[in-house]
């Protein structure tokens, strides 16, 4: 046999999808070469004998197909690996690539999975990078819109695609994330592979990536001069620079008149404080200064944590604790049983440790407050590193009272103004526009 | 690598400083709450501090008395603090009850004052009160009376506007301020222990540099709260023709100087609401007979501090622009007594 | 345009923070009427210092007050800047250690001074370290906090003012003048950072003149609120006036009846925003006088902020903070005197000198 077809046939030896098929079109023999696990093969089949019934030569018929023909063994290996259909002819002096009827591998447009949007457009991204790049297009019809994509990683070549609108996104930025992107030479499996090559964060629970599954709230960050990243196979769109003001606000809000707008921001904001300071400030005021309190709410305190055997800092860091695990095991959980183990978890036990006389009521009530307001935030990990930071200002406070709470609060908003990605402070609020129209 | 071992001088940094802090960690069940102290001075020599403590376990709250003696009021804090089961925790005290042998020392007073000014605990929000009755009665009496709150005492002086509008609250640092203001003096509201209720008013006693000068009744420590512009509102004034309710009151001083001496013409403005009248009584008549009532109680209440010395009204206080600094110092001697107030009084149906 | 209101803020910021607690006592006992009269006055002068400083500044675009000394030479350099900095290293050190007295006394009265200081340090460092950006940018949130909870603490006193507390007056002859203490009070003041980073954004009087304003308003009602409430005779017995004043306040509505914990919050913030941009301009000036490149800025600021700790650490009790504390800021004034001067006689004549060249 012919030494293309050899060498290939060698090289995927130990793969058992694998197919060589034999064909004759105008009595020549042509062998179509790819994976049945990523072609649909008697579909691919009857498209190649369909066209080859029209097309006068093998040469003819090839032309017809694609115009990638007479390449090199190297990209025909590479091609087959793609889920490319590769034909070559039997006198081995011609070959092409195809593109085939592939086997359905991803889903179709769906509803958004991760987020929930009311009263908006209820199409999320996908797998696949093309159909979320053209989810994209569809949406901003400019020809500013650039695009670029890069091929990265040393195992396997994952696609990067980077979209920013010409003329609002600062070049400089531009280039510093181009230069970024190309020098990748390790594999880009998550976001925080990704994350990792925009600058050392490495013990930083703040991205520089924030993830949307909403094109419109993709689009709403290209034009606020931002770069929007595409992961192949992810589905969701990278925003390059994550910003603090991601965390409050969502496109869709805008759908509602003004005012119901800005409440709900502001509810958003109230949220974030109160997950990060509420369960600090009880440890403060019940256990180092409570002095703040009025006579009648302190003495109405003190009966409420009468008999109780834990101390303030204890029961608050076992509840948050506790209440940290019950959200974690409740995502980790099949639908049908995580209602039942939410229900057992969090009503019995907790009405069981009040009965108990463990933990005080009064903090039972802290906890709830904190576990709903830590997920007004937009965004699941927005809304777990906010529940992050709650834990070094709760140590703070149980240590200097209300003092430890404030300078708490202010040493996360220091830690916060310091981070920056590619010299974009993390506490702006907006990019600048720069750069020509050209 | 510098980056890592920065972060491990901040590990090391953090542990430190949880290192660093556990003086003031005490949960707020274990501590003990005083709401009221009391002090007194047995034999003239030791001082007796008594503190009301609210006990918060049961549903109905009652409260239990500490008692301790000691040299002086720092060593006797001191004490209780060493004895008592619980951290005790005086930043609520509300009220601090001063029995009246004690306050008749002005030396002494003074010096008690000064230290609950400069005390880092009690706050100096706290209200003072004297006493004639023995303190640990008035104390311990809000345990006698049934269905009454542990914080009875405090809930006592801070009814809000229009409840009780005889009386007077007089926190630390307005008894503390009034040794240096040249041209005011304080009246500190007088209790003792009640028969039915927790605590009974006497009227107050009057401070003239920390000394204790006077007692004048209710209604004349009424008048206190008038010209300080406090609303007495809801008043009740007995005429023996009619009983009137007074709903608003307002003051107007005028101040000049005539041949080096002060006058002031004083205007009451007070409109009364008439709840009940003998048959055949006019309401001009009923207008009459109160501002005639008021304008007597008022030259009585200033003829008798005049005599002693002692702007209770605070009438220095608006001679700032027409006297100098220096010689306001001398306005309770040299001034005060020359004093002359035009009063009138105008009474006005709703 | 963000970056000129950053550095309003953080000329505010570091004003207040100076000035919160040791300048009323000045003010007091510098006169007993007419209170007003100084706090104007000082506002004036220092106004009049700021002017030529900027005009001084703008005779060299692009550069800071460092660059311009380097221009004069080094040894100019050394000789004007190193007691600065000295000065600089007393100030942060007194300055934490006076806040550290008044926050033990309003939040935890057991707990000893050294663990909050290390606290303060710490953050203070942290943010000096991180840099200018990182300063600007945490005080506009520090801002945005602490100003509400002034302002609070400001109108909730108002319940116990009583005005016939203050003699209205008019001291004609300006006595306070030559009272060292008013030179004292000529160090209250934080412009001098101004020059430290002139090298990015010009400065505009307009915006600055409004920063003066509401500084010089802000120091007014500090002064008056404890007279209002206490009257004179009363506030010179007091050691923090001010912070008693905020105790007497009494909100019946108010579920948290402390004022004084509000007052206590917004010092720990203004302390740190000033310690920060103090320990930042140390480490400017060491930068760029030591050109080294081993050593870097954030290891000048652990240097010497561990110097100033440890001086803070061994001064015994309140009354001798207070009393050092006055007497950096009594440097600090001569620096405010001496550098804005030297910079803009500088200025003037190499503008002339370029002139003469020319023709």
């Amino acid at each position: 046999m012919k030494n293309i077809v050899k060498e290939i046939k060698s090289k995927f030896s130990n793969h058992h999808d694998f197919f060589i098929e034999e064909e004759l079109v105008d009595k020549t023999a042509i062998y179509l070469i790819g994976f049945n696990t990523l072609i649909d093969l008697p579909k691919s089949k009857l498209y190649v004998q369909q066209i080859a019934a029209s097309s006068s030569s093998v040469k003819a018929l090839f032309i017809n197909l694609s115009d990638q023909i007479e390449v090199d063994t190297e990209q025909l290996l590479k091609a087959i690996l793609e889920g490319k259909l590769v034909i070559v002819s039997k006198d081995n002096e011609e070959n092409v690539i195809v593109d085939p009827i592939a086997q359905n591998l991803s889903r179709s447009i769906e509803e958004p999975k991760n987020e929930s949007a009311i009263q908006a457009s209820m199409d999320a991204f996908g797998e696949d990078i093309n159909i979320n790049i053209g989810m994209i297009r569809k949406r901003l019809n400019t020809e500013r819109l650039c695009h670029s994509s890069y091929q990265v990683g040393d195992l396997d070549k994952r696609r990067l695609s980077m979209l920013y609108i010409k003329g609002r996104t600062p070049n400089i930025l531009i280039e510093k994330v181009n230069q970024q992107l190309m020098q990748i030479n390790s594999d880009i499996e998550t976001i925080d592979d990704l994350n990792r090559q925009f600058g050392k964060r490495r013990l930083s629970p703040v991205s520089h990536l924030s993830t949307t599954e909403l094109p419109i709230q993709a689009i709403h960050s290209l034009k606020k001069n931002r770069i929007v990243l595409f992961m192949d196979n992810y589905p969701f769109a990278l925003v390059f620079p994550n910003l603090i003001w991601d965390m409050f606000s969502i496109e869709n809000d805008r759908n509602f008149p003004f005012v119901l707008t800005f409440m709900l921001r502001i509810f958003r904001v109230i949220g974030a404080m109160a997950t990060v300071v509420l369960p600090a400030l009880y440890v403060a005021l019940v256990s180092v200064n409570p002095g703040i309190f009025r006579a009648d709410l302190a003495l109405f305190v003190a009966k409420s944590r009468e008999g109780i055997p834990l101390s303030a800092f204890l029961e608050t860091i076992l509840m948050v604790v506790i209440v940290d695990l019950i959200l974690e095991a409740i995502v980790r959980l099949p639908k049908s049983v995580g209602p039942s183990i939410t229900m057992v978890g969090g009503i019995i036990l907790g009405q069981a440790m009040v009965e108990a006389k463990l933990v005080s009521n009064l903090l039972v009530i802290v906890i709830t407050a904190v576990v709903i307001a830590s997920s007004a935030v937009v965004g699941m990990q927005n809304s777990l590193y906010i529940r992050l930071l709650k834990y070094p200002i709760l140590v703070l406070a149980s240590l200097f009272g209300i003092l430890g709470v404030w300078t708490g609060f202010i040493f996360t908003v220091i830690y916060l103004a310091s981070l920056t990605s590619d010299d974009i402070p993390y506490l702006t609020f907006k990019i600048e526009q720069e750069g020509d129209t050209k | 690598m510098r980056n890592n071992n920065f972060y491990k001088f901040l590990i090391v940094f953090m542990s430190t400083i949880s290192l660093c802090g556990c003086w003031d960690i005490k949960d707020i069940n274990k501590r003990s709450i005083p709401l009221v102290m009391g002090i007194s001075k047995e034999d003239d020599e030791e001082y007796r501090l008594t503190l009301q403590i609210p006990i918060p376990k049961s549903n109905n709250q009652i409260s239990r008395i500490v008692t301790e003696k000691g040299e002086s009021v720092a060593s006797v804090l001191g004490k209780i603090r060493t004895n008592s089961e619980n951290a005790v925790d005086f930043s609520q005290i509300q009220l601090i009850v001063i029995q009246k042998n004690l306050a008749n020392n002005q030396r002494e007073l003074r010096s008690l004052i000064k230290f609950l000014m400069g005390s880092e605990e009690i706050p100096s929000r706290a209200l003072v009160a004297i006493t004639d009755d023995n303190v640990d009665k008035v104390l311990s009496n809000i345990n006698d009376k049934l269905g009454v709150n542990a914080s009875a005492i405090y809930d006592y002086f801070n009814k809000g506007v229009g409840w009780a509008p005889e009386l007077l609250n007089t926190p630390i640092w307005e008894v503390y301020r009034s040794p240096f203001l040249s041209t005011k003096d304080i009246a500190v509201p007088a209790v003792r222990a009640g028969k039915d209720t927790v605590l009974v008013f006497e009227g107050s006693e009057i401070l003239r540099k920390g000394k204790l000068i006077d007692r004048i009744s209710p209604e004349e420590s009424q008048f206190i709260n008038m010209f300080q512009n406090k609303n007495v509102k809801g008043k009740i004034e007995n005429l023996g023709v009619a009983t009137v309710m007074i709903t608003n009151s307002s003051v107007q001083n005028k101040t000049s100087m005539k041949n080096k001496k002060p006058q002031v013409l004083s205007d009451l403005n007070l409109k009364i609401n008439i709840l009940e009248r003998k048959e055949g009584t006019t309401n001009n008549r009923i207008r009459k007979e109160l501002e005639r009532v008021t304008e007597k109680r008022f030259y009585d209440l200033l003829k008798q501090t005049q005599s002693s010395h002692t702007d209770i009204f605070g009438f220095g206080q608006q001679f700032h622009h027409l006297i100098s600094y220096h010689e306001l110092k001398d306005w309770r001697n040299d001034y005060y007594p020359n004093l002359r107030v035009n009063f009138e009084v105008h009474a006005n149906m709703e | 345009m963000t970056q000129r209101i950053q550095i309003v803020i953080v000329f505010i910021l570091i004003q207040l923070s100076i000035g919160y607690l040791v300048y009323p006592n000045l003010i007091y006992a510098l006169t007993k009427t007419a209170h007003w009269e100084v706090v104007m006055f000082q506002g004036f002068l220092q106004w009049i210092l700021i002017w030529i400083y900027i005009k001084g500044l703008n005779y060299f675009p692009e550069n800071d007050v460092i660059d311009i000394y380097l221009k004069m030479g080094r040894w100019a350099t050394i000789i004007i800047l190193t007691p600065f900095v000295i000065n600089l290293i007393a100030l942060v050190a007194f300055n934490i250690r006076l806040h550290t007295e008044v926050i033990i006394s309003v939040f935890l009265p057991r707990t000893p001074y050294w663990s909050i200081l290390i606290l303060l340090y710490f953050i203070s460092v942290y943010t000096a370290i991180k840099g200018l950006g990182t300063i600007f940018r945490s005080s506009i949130f520090i801002f945005l906090i602490v100003i509400p909870l002034v302002l609070f603490n400001i109108f909730s006193s108002v319940i116990n003012f009583d005005i016939h507390n203050v003699t209205p007056a008019w001291n004609s002859p300006a006595r306070f003048l030559f009272n060292i203490k008013f030179f004292y009070l000529l160090g209250f003041s934080s412009f001098l950072f101004l020059g430290f980073m002139a090298s990015k954004t010009k400065l505009s009087f307009r915006q600055l003149f409004i920063a003066c304003a509401s500084v010089t308003l802000f120091f007014l009602s500090v002064v008056y609120i404890p007279l209002f409430i206490f009257g004179q005779d009363t506030v010179v017995t007091l050691t923090n006036p001010f912070l008693e004043a905020m105790d007497s306040v009494e909100i019946s509505w108010f579920s948290f009846n402390r004022q004084t914990m509000f007052f206590g919050l917004s010092l720990v913030g203004l302390v740190i925003v000033a310690n920060s941009v103090m320990l930042w301009m140390i480490s400017q000036v060491m930068r760029k006088i030591v050109t080294s490149r081993r050593v870097k800025s954030s290891y000048w600021i652990i240097a010497f902020s561990v110097i100033s700790f440890v001086f803070a650490f061994f001064v015994p009790n309140q009354s001798l903070v207070e009393k050092f504390f006055l007497w950096s800021t009594g440097a600090q004034a001569y620096s405010m005197i001496v550098i804005p001067f030297t910079i803009f006689i500088y200025g003037f004549l190499s503008k002339r000198g370029v002139i003469r060249y020319e023709k």
